[in-house]
């Protein structure tokens, strides 16, 4: 069993490959704010923004495979 | 020619003689964040430079967990980003080595699988079991079993025939045998 930090942190990441990416809902009005649904990379944990960049890169990964 | 002395290496304790703040891991990091980290590697392993070295350490067979960790632990000795923040990156980073082995067909090793099964139990396990049960055995007992088992019996050795070389008759008119 790999005993490193790194290693089960990338074996325990719970990830959903089938969820698709937020987008930000625009709406039609003149003054109407842009609101974005998803949250800022800042505000979140760090485990998030690592599931976030291995989500985006597995998909790739899967997409690539797919053809 | 004088023997070189025994002992070459750091004395223990020689890399805390340096003052605090003289290592570039004991300077705040230059990338504090997961993030600020990412955008420094993930650009840099697409990079020439890098590229190459990465597909030809995945061709050697190094698995891409290694790969990550040495690339995270040299941005800590650099003094690029903590050691917790190595950490936190290194899922990120095998997937990307994973992604750029992919990319250019190159077959790796992940890492992450179980080598060893549980239920098999080695040879070297067996052998030292065995030579434990024989010591404990009784001498008498080890005689009887050394009485049982049978010789060999020796195998007959057939000689090959050997092949006399006739002279062949040379005459105009002679037969060929």
């Amino acid at each position: 069993m790999n005993v490193n930090p790194g290693v089960q942190a990338y074996t325990n990441l719970v990830i959903d490959e089938t969820a698709k990416p937020k987008n930000t809902i625009k709406k039609a009005g003149l003054l109407s704010r842009d609101k974005n649904t998803s949250t800022a990379t800042e505000e979140m944990e760090p485990i998030d923004v690592v599931r976030e960049y291995v989500t985006a890169i597995r998909r790739k990964r899967n997409s690539m495979k797919n053809g | 020619m004088a023997n070189p002395p025994p002992l070459q290496a750091a004395i223990p304790g020689q890399s805390m003689t340096d003052p605090v703040g003289g290592r570039p891991w004991q300077t705040p990091p230059q990338y504090a964040t997961v993030k600020d980290a990412l955008d420094f590697y993930i650009p840099r392993m697409t990079s020439d430079g890098l590229y190459e070295g990465l597909l030809d350490n995945m061709e050697l067979g190094i698995p891409l967990t290694i790969m990550a960790d040495s690339m995270q632990s040299a941005g800590v000795l650099q003094g690029k980003h903590t050691l917790d923040v190595g950490i936190l990156i290194m899922p990120v980073l095998i997937e990307m080595l994973a992604y750029l082995g992919d990319e250019a067909g190159v077959k790796y090793t992940m890492g992450t699988e179980k080598p060893i099964d549980d239920d098999k139990i080695s040879s070297t396990r067996v052998a030292l079991a065995m030579k434990s049960m024989r010591s404990k055995l009784p001498k008498a007992l080890e005689e009887k079993e050394d009485g049982i088992i049978p010789e060999e019996p020796e195998m007959m050795s057939e000689e090959p025939e050997m092949i006399e070389d006739k002279p062949q008759p040379s005459g105009l008119m002679a037969r060929k045998v």
